[in-house]
Formats: C-alpha cells, structure tokens, sequence
C-alpha cells in the first residue's frame, strides 16, 4: 500500500486506528486453522463505526484493494486469513452491547463483542443467548455470523442464524443495509439476512446484531453414559429425540477420543469403552428431571453402561470438563488432519462413524471422533505424524473418501466451522456445479470487483 | 534454542488467551496477547523478524502474570518465552537505547546491595519524590503517556534493623525449623509484613529464623532481560538456605508469592547443570511455600457472621500465588475480628506485573480499575494479599481512596482477636 492510501485510510480512521508495520501486520495473517503459509496483509484496520467500515469499502473500490473482515481469529477454516495480501478489517473495537431489551427478549450488539460476554451480561438479567461455539470466550458476535456459528445446544436450539433477528451490514461496494426485522417473524421480501450469515465475510461485514434471547432455563441436568459398541451408541442418538427428549446438548468421543481425553487431564472418562455419550437437559427442574429419567431408560435400553448423572452446575461442569478437553488434548498431539467438521442426518450416524474407522482402517491412520451427535455434526481427527510425506498424502486421501462417504450419506462437508479456504476443493462435490455458479452470480452482483474476503469459499480453478 | 523452538511450536493459535490476557483485554491488538507474541517470536526464529526496537514494546508489555499459561490447551509458557525474548533485548540493546536495562541498572542490587540502600536512604526526600518529567529516564521510560512515575515510601526503619531470630547454634534439634525469606519489599519497604509473620509462625509452634546474607530473589532481574544476574542471586539465596553439611530448614516461607514462585521456578534459568546442584535446586523449590500453606493449619475459628461493625476485608490473588487458591479466603474468613467480602475480581490481575507498572502506569492502573471500582462498591475497608508486588501497585490504585493494604500476615495478626 502506498502512503497516499495510508493516508487515505488515516483520514478515516484517525491515525491510531490504522496499523501497518510489519509487527502488526505479522499478527494478523493467522487464524486458529492449521496452516503452514501465512500470508501478510498490506494493512490492519481498525473501525470503531459503521460509517468508517462503509467508507474503507467504498476507497477498495475506487483504489481497489481486497478488505479481509475479521473478528477474534478463532476460525477453523482460514476465513479471516488474507490469500493476497489486502487490508485486515478487524472488528476488535466494535464491542459495545449496545442494548439489552428484557421486554422484548432482544439484545442489540456490534459484532466485536464476545459471545460469552454477552451471555454473561444477558444472564444477568435472567435471559439466554443460546449459541455457544467451543471458541465463545473467545470468538466474537460478528464472526459467529459470518459463520453461522454453531455448537452443542444446536441440536436443541439451533444454529446462530436462528438467533438472528436483524443485522446492518456494510456490503461489498460499501453501501449500509439494515437487514431483517425486530420481530419474530418478517416475510418481507428476500431473506437477505439469511444470505449474509454463513457467507464468511465475502458478501458483507456485519456492523450491528439484534439477537433473540430466550428465558434462562432454571435447571440442567448431566448424564455421561459408556457404551461397550459403536453401533449401539450410535443408534441410542436418534432413539433418545425419538423417545421425545429434546436435549440441549448430546455430545460423542469415541475410544480415541476418550483416551487422549485421560492422557491429557485424567477425568474418570471409561478408557475401556467404544464411546460415550454426553447428554445435557434443561428447562424447569421437574420437565428436567422426567427428561432425564426418560433418557437414561433409553439409553440403558441401547447398551449404555456404568450411567453418571449430575444435578448441579457443580458436577455437571466436571462432566462437561473432560468432553471440552477432548479438542485440546488432540490438538496437543499434533495431528496433521485436526478437527474436520462434518455432518450427517443422525440416523446414518452408526454408519457414518464405522464408515470413517474403517476408512482410517486402510490408510493406517490414528483416528479420533468426538462432537455434536445430537445433531449428527462430528468432528474427526486423522492423528499422524506430520513429518512423514508419505502417512501426509495418506491423510489427504482419507479426508478425500470421508467427504464422499459423508455425501453419500446426505450429510454435508461442513457443519459449522465453514468452507473458507481449507474445504473450497471439496464444495463443488457436494453442492454440485449448477448452484455453485449460482452462488458465483450472487457473489459477482453484490461484489463485481471481488473486494471482499478473496479467496474463500469458491475452489480456485485448475492451474491457478 | 531447541526448547524455545519447541515450545513456540506448541502454540496451535487458538486464541484462547486472548479470554484472559489483561493487558489485551485493555489495548485490543494481538501483538498485546500471547498468541500475538508467539507469532512474532516465531517468524523472529525463522528470521522474518528481527528482534528489533519494534518488538520490545511487545515484550517489555507482558505483566508476566501467568494467565495465559493458564488457560492455554497446550500450556504453553509464553511468560517464559517472553523473559527470553528479554534476555536477548538487552543483550542486544546498544548505548542509552534500552529502557529495561536500564531500569535494572537503577533499581536492583548488582554487588553489595545494603550500600545500595543506604545511599537510597539518605537521598530519601528525593526517592519519595516522583521523578521529574524532565529527567532522562522519566523519557526513557516514559514512552507514551504523561503520567509520573510514583515509587513507594522507604520504611522509617529497615528489617535488618529490628531483632530477627536467626539460625538456632543447634540446628539440628530445633523442631519444626522454618526460615522465612524476606523479599525486598518488606525488607525495605514493609519490614511490618515480615515481622507479623515471625510472630505467626512461632505462635504455630515452628522454630523460625530469618538467614542472614540473602539478596533479592532475583524473579526482577529475570523479568527484566538479566538472567545472568537472576542466577547469580538465585544460588546466592540456595547457598545460605541450604547450605551443605548444615541442617536444612523444612519449609522456607514467604511473604510474597513471586519471590516464591522465583524459588520453585528457578531452576528453568538452567539449561544444564550438575546433578548435585539440579537436586539442591529441586529440594529448595519443594520446600518453598507462601505463608498461607501453613497458617491453614492453624485451626482457625469457625467463620464470623456478616456483623457490620467489623471492618471489612477483602482478598487478592496474586498471580504467582500457586498454592491452593481458596486456602487464603479460608483463613481471611475465619478470622474473628473483620468481615469477610468476596470479591468477584479478587483473582482479576492488578496490573502490578513487576516492572511492567513503572515502564506503562497508565495501563497498568486501567488494568486495576475493575477491581478497585468493585472494592470501593463494597465498601471494603482493608484488602488483603500475599505478594509486595500486588502491595505496591495496589496502594497506588487506593491512594485516593480510604482502602488500607494489608499483607496476609498482617491482616491475620491484626485480625485474630475480636477487640
């Protein structure tokens, strides 16, 4: 970037919102993906409006140069990394709660506020914002949009995208736009907004969020359960929704998981078992109590053994302590292949899951699976050494044929952490290329000059 | 440089650091944040940065407080790594350009350290004096704000000046020998919180003496960039405590959780050393302990209503306090003559961080508003820790306030009876 843009850029920001010294710069070419290259940007802004981010897109057009919106960093897929170098926009100083609205159950924030900030602040009040991404004392409002964030009480409350009430947004070529209603519901035309989230930060930077919050549920109850077959754990999945529990979370490890799980911080998890289930209710202490009586039955009826249950915030924590270990404690082994987000309908979880073992199987690779079984998102780890080129392209080959047993299964490539960079190979496999071209339409009327977050989502083409 | 190497390695930039860090949570830039710093020490070891002028504001910006490591998946030692980083600053830092290395020219003892203090003393009026804006190392350290430099008070009369218990002639049958190890602070400064503790640890019923001969811990010297003379203070202390063919106390007892955490750590400013030595420096961490590991002993009175007429007390967790986080709160709320007030930031950094609190005041009291504002809110009357670091950036944060700070040893000799 030469001075006169510096210039042009300070002028908008003010002189201490505008970094582009090769410290800075270094700090902001990385995200939390597992990637080798980290390319620089040329600049790092810092907005503290709306207007400033509307005024920074409409300078990259006339210039032009490429804008990489960016929350906290905390995303899996590369997209808050620059590709080509371009100007960082990050939302780090746009973190104000601007209202919090008991009457009608509506938070209004700028998308640098940190989600479990903000559930903290509204659970003050008695209220709950439900989406809780594994990152949330880290990751930001404004990412989780992007990304559609999701989580373990999806399987109950739904992924971020139902949390969303309006949202004004800067498009691509600078314009403002209020998207959505207040309200619960809003027919109203296109839904814009639903475009928008879940875009990665190519259609749109998100500058404000009116989120839905619900009443705090007044009671949560635990149960771990250890299963001695993959199959019959995996079929206790949909037979506990079928049984008519909706439970707020119901989290997976396998045998791998669990006992890197125990390596890592010993938590009493049953080494010897297949798998385990974590089963989480909420809502009012008696609906609590009945779902959980009715959950264990169900799962002792599918081969669940050794059953915990915890009744308080206390031991339910120690519970959920060792399933949040689960991501840490593999990525602590160095996996090369960490933490591939996939998604299955639930009753094509036994398959799934024996699918990827046997897969794994024949490349003679280590393979870890935990996640969110609830809602048939799991996450997968090929565990290898990173320095053997050959176990590499093994690797790569057992992502290749899980990704087309997931779609053959009706699942998707991605349940929550996107396509960004690291997936764009695989889109096209799933979605086909008739609607990935219509996806390139939609990309190419809101953003003709390609400004916004380059390089993400849409595959590079052969020979690039 | 492979262990460094490695343990940059371990970083896998989740950003969960980015939850805890204080001083990031205060600037919002990822240079101010372990994730930031290890990125910047790696593309340094790959040699696509230099270990510059533009990265010591990066380095000398850590408080060192630990969260980070934490809180971190992998546990990786980014203050560690940051005390190298320093090391190697002011190794390479040339003429009057390095701000660190000379404030630990002007603070910290190089050979004979009681000249040193006599010669502060008689200059005393102007030490209590804060440093004039014009002078040199106002500017040096002064980088971007306009605040003064406040130094803490010189105690009317030093420690080593009052009766100490010093080592029994007959060692070997003392029962229950502890020495106490009096950091700077309370040897210059609060010589009250030391006293305190002699008297509560014989009334325990342990042998106490005070070694003669100790230096500083060294923990300062360490975070500022200078590990030759942090080793060379760290053996001086290993030799008088335990020093061989003499009887070894069972526990040395601190007052201040960073000159404790200097003891049990130590051994990490060593990348080889002799067998006999690594097992000398192991056996003086494992019997290191902050006051508070031994009073919990004491068998403290049941807890005390809420009654309003007691004065009200409140703790802080220091950073470097590594025992049992709730075995101070257990004491300070069995003691019968105060009220004891949780606070909710009681374990929120104070923004002391060492020297960090003189090179950036103006920060490291923003850092420390959270938990005076709550303080003030509940209406606390003294508030408690156990590190001289915590006391020093703590009295500055309440100078304007009627909040008195109080060592853990003072406040449980002060608190024991109801009067």
């Amino acid at each position: 970037m030469d001075s006169s843009l510096i210039k042009d850029l300070q002028r908008i920001l003010g002189r201490e919102n505008l970094a582009w010294g090769e410290t800075e710069r270094l700090c902001y070419g990385y995200d939390a993906t597992v990637a080798a290259d980290i390319v620089l940007p040329e600049a790092v802004a810092f907005p503290q409006t709306a207007d400033q981010v509307a005024q920074i897109l409409r300078l990259a057009n006339r210039v032009p140069f490429f804008v990489i919106p960016r929350g906290a960093g905390s995303g899996l897929t590369g997209g808050a990394r620059p590709v080509c170098g371009g100007l960082v926009l990050s939302t780090e100083r746009m973190n104000r709660i601007l209202a919090i609205d008991s009457e009608c159950l509506q938070a209004v924030v700028e998308p640098g506020v940190v989600t479990e900030k903000l559930q903290l602040e509204v659970e003050k009040l008695g209220l709950f914002y439900a989406p809780d991404p594994q990152s949330r004392a880290v990751c930001t409002i404004g990412g989780n949009l992007a990304e559609n964030a999701g989580g373990p009480r999806a399987v109950k409350y739904g992924v971020t995208r139902t949390h969303v009430l309006a949202a004004e947004a800067v498009l691509p070529q600078g314009e403002l736009v209020r998207l959505g209603a207040r309200t619960v519901k809003s027919v109203a035309g296109y839904d814009l907004l639903s475009l928008l989230i879940g875009s990665e930060g190519t259609l749109g930077v998100f500058t404000q969020a009116t989120l839905r919050l619900l009443p705090l549920p007044r009671s949560r109850r635990t149960i771990l359960a250890a299963f001695y077959s993959l199959e019959d754990c995996t079929r206790a999945v949909a037979a506990v929704l079928q049984a008519g529990v909706l439970p707020s979370a119901l989290e997976f490890m396998d045998r791998a998981a669990v006992n890197c799980v125990e390596d890592y911080q010993p938590s009493g998890l049953p080494r010897e078992a297949e798998a385990v289930l974590l089963v989480e209710v909420d809502g009012s202490d008696a609906q609590t109590a009945e779902d959980a009586a009715l959950a264990k039955a169900v799962l002792e009826k599918h081969g669940a053994r050794n059953l915990q249950q915890a009744d308080d915030a206390r031991s339910s924590e120690a519970l959920w302590k060792a399933r949040r270990a689960a991501g840490p404690a593999l990525a602590r082994i160095a996996p090369i292949k960490f933490n591939e987000d996939i998604v299955v309908p639930i009753n094509r979880l036994p398959e799934a899951v024996l699918g990827i073992h046997r897969i794994a199987e024949k490349y003679a690779t280590r393979c870890a699976i935990f996640g969110h079984a609830g809602d048939g998102n799991l996450h997968v780890n090929f565990l290898s050494p990173a320095d053997n080129a050959q176990k590499l392209a093994d690797v790569e080959r057992a992502v290749d044929e899980m990704f087309d047993l997931v779609i053959s299964l009706e699942g998707s490539i991605t349940g929550e952490h996107g396509v960004g960079t690291t997936k764009a190979k695989y889109l096209p496999r799933e979605i086909g290329l008739p609607v990935l071209e219509l996806m390139r339409r939609i990309k190419q009327t809101l953003d003709p000059l390609g400004i916004l977050n380059p390089g993400k989502i849409f595959p590079v083409a052969q020979g690039d | 440089m492979d262990s460094i190497r490695e343990e940059l390695l371990r970083c896998v930039r989740c950003g969960t650091c980015l939850s805890v860090c204080p001083v990031y949570q205060q600037l919002q830039r990822e240079w101010a944040v372990a994730r930031g710093r290890v990125a910047l020490l790696q593309a340094g070891e790959k040699g696509q940065a230099t270990l510059d002028r533009h990265l010591r504001p990066v380095m000398t910006s850590c408080l060192l407080c630990g969260k980070c490591r934490s809180a971190c998946p992998n546990q990786v030692d980014t203050p560690f790594l940051v005390k190298t980083a320093r090391a190697h600053l002011t190794a390479g830092g040339e003429g009057g350009a390095n701000a660190l290395r000379r404030l630990m020219r002007s603070f910290l003892p190089r050979r004979n350290f009681s000249a040193w203090v006599k010669l502060a003393r008689a200059l005393r009026p102007l030490w209590a004096a804060s440093i004039p804006e014009e002078s040199g190392l106002y500017l040096r350290l002064m980088r971007a704000s306009g605040e003064k430099i406040r130094l803490p008070r010189l105690a009317p009369s030093f420690l080593d000046e009052s009766p100490l218990p010093r080592a029994p002639a007959k060692i070997g049958e003392a029962k229950k020998l502890v020495a106490v190890f009096p950091g700077c602070i309370e040897r210059y400064v609060r010589p009250g919180a030391t006293l305190s503790q002699i008297e509560l640890l014989a009334k325990a019923g342990y042998t106490v003496y005070v070694p003669e001969n100790l230096s500083c811990c060294g923990l300062a010297a360490w975070s500022a960039g200078e590990p030759e003379l942090a080793r060379k203070l760290f053996l001086q202390n290993l030799n008088q405590l335990l020093a061989p063919g003499s009887a070894w106390p069972e526990h040395i007892v601190f007052n201040c959780s960073s000159c404790a955490y200097m003891f049990r750590h130590g051994g990490e400013l060593f990348a080889d050393l002799p067998q006999a030595l690594a097992g000398q420096i192991a056996e003086v961490g494992r019997r290191s302990c902050t006051l508070d590991e031994l009073l919990v002993q004491l068998g403290q009175a049941a807890p005390a209503a809420s009654e309003s007429s007691k004065p009200r007390i409140a703790w802080h967790r220091p950073c470097h306090l590594e025992a049992d986080v709730r075995r101070p709160v257990e004491i300070l709320s069995s003691l019968p003559g105060a009220c004891f007030v949780e606070l909710e930031t009681s374990g929120d950094c104070c923004g002391g961080g060492g020297i960090f609190s003189f090179l950036y005041p103006g920060l490291s009291q923003r850092i420390g508003a959270r938990k005076k504002q709550e303080a003030l809110e509940k209406k606390i009357d003294y508030l408690v820790t156990e590190c001289s670091g915590c006391m020093i950036q703590l009295e500055k944060l309440f100078s304007d306030s009627g909040v008195v700070v109080l060592a853990l040893s003072q406040a449980v000799e002060k608190f024991r009876t109801t009067e």
